[in-house]
C-alpha cells in the first residue's frame, strides 16, 4: 500500500490520527476546525501533524464529554474555558 | 408550502423515527426472506439480531449520506448527527454491553467501510460494491446471489430517494 508514513511516530498525520483513533477524518478536520483538537503545521504546505499521545487523550476527553450529552457547542466552551479560567 | 422550522433535536427525532418505521419486527423477518438470510429456529434471536445490526448500521449510514448536502453547515451538521447517534444508543444499544464510547468506536469502524466502498470505481455502480460490504458481514463471505444485491441496491436507493424528498420539507433552525 502506498501511504506515507511521518518520520516521528508520535507525530501523525490526519489520515493516521484516524487509523489508530477510530474516529473518521471528517469528523477529526471538524474537531479541528473549531478549535478542540490541537495540531501543528509544518513545511511549506502547511500540513497539519498531530501529537499522538496529547490527540488520543483529547479524544477520549471529547467522548467522555459527548457520553454526557454535552453538544459540540458546549464542549468548545468547556475546553476554552479550561484554557483561559 | 413553506418548509416546517425544526429544531435539531426534532431533526435528530425525526430521522430516528425514519430508522425505527424502517426496522420494525416485521420489516426486518420480510427482508430476511427478501435477501435470502435464515432466521433458523433454534437461534432465531440472534439470527434476527444479527439483521436488525447490519440493517441498522446501514440505515445509519445512509441517513448521513443522504442528509450531507441537507444542512447549512458543519456545526449542524454534527449537531444532528451527534443527537441522531445519542438516540440510536439510548433506545437501541444494551448498555451492559456496550459503553458509548464502545459503541461509537464499533459503530465508525462499520461506517467506515461503506465510505470506503462508495468511493470505489465499478463498471455499473459503487452501491454493488456497498451491497458486497454487507454480504460478507451477513454470510461471512460474499454470497454470490444476485437476488441479494439487487434488492440491496433496491433498499438504498428507495431509502435515499424517499428519506431525501421527505426532508425537503424540513429546515433546521
Amino acid at each position: 500500500m502506498n501511504t506515507k508514513k511521518s518520520n516521528d511516530d508520535n507525530i501523525l498525520s490526519i489520515g493516521e490520527l484516524a487509523k489508530v483513533s477510530g474516529v473518521r477524518q471528517s469528523t477529526l478536520k471538524y474537531y479541528t476546525e473549531i478549535g478542540i483538537l490541537p495540531f501543528s503545521q509544518d513545511g511549506e504546505r502547511l500540513i497539519r501533524r498531530y501529537k499522538k499521545d496529547e490527540s488520543l487523550k483529547r479524544l477520549d476527553e471529547i467522548m467522555k464529554l459527548k457520553e454526557r450529552r454535552m453538544t459540540i457547542k458546549e464542549i468548545t466552551g468547556h475546553f476554552k474555558s479550561t484554557l483561559y479560567g | 408550502m413553506g418548509k416546517k422550522k425544526v429544531t435539531k433535536k426534532q431533526f435528530a427525532e425525526i430521522l430516528f423515527y425514519w430508522v425505527s418505521s424502517d426496522l420494525t419486527e416485521k420489516n426486518i423477518k420480510r427482508k430476511a426472506k427478501e435477501l435470502g438470510f435464515r432466521i433458523r429456529p433454534w437461534r432465531s434471536i440472534k439470527d434476527f439480531n444479527k439483521l436488525f445490526f447490519e440493517l441498522l448500521i446501514l440505515d445509519m449510514w445512509l441517513i448521513e449520506y443522504t442528509c450531507e448536502n441537507f444542512y447549512s453547515n458543519d456545526e449542524e451538521k454534527f449537531e444532528c448527527e451527534e443527537l441522531f447517534n445519542q438516540l440510536i444508543y439510548d433506545r437501541y444499544v444494551d448498555k451492559e454491553r456496550y459503553s458509548y464510547k464502545e459503541w461509537t468506536i464499533l459503530v465508525t469502524s462499520l461506517l467506515i467501510g461503506y465510505d470506503e466502498a462508495i468511493k470505489t470505481d465499478h463498471p455499473s455502480t459503487p452501491l454493488w460494491i456497498v451491497t458486497n460490504v454487507i454480504n460478507r458481514r451477513l454470510f461471512g463471505e460474499i454470497n454470490k446471489s444476485l437476488s441479494f444485491q439487487m434488492t440491496m441496491i433496491a433498499h438504498i436507493e428507495l431509502f435515499i430517494e424517499y428519506l431525501g424528498g421527505a426532508l425537503i420539507n424540513y429546515e433546521v433552525e
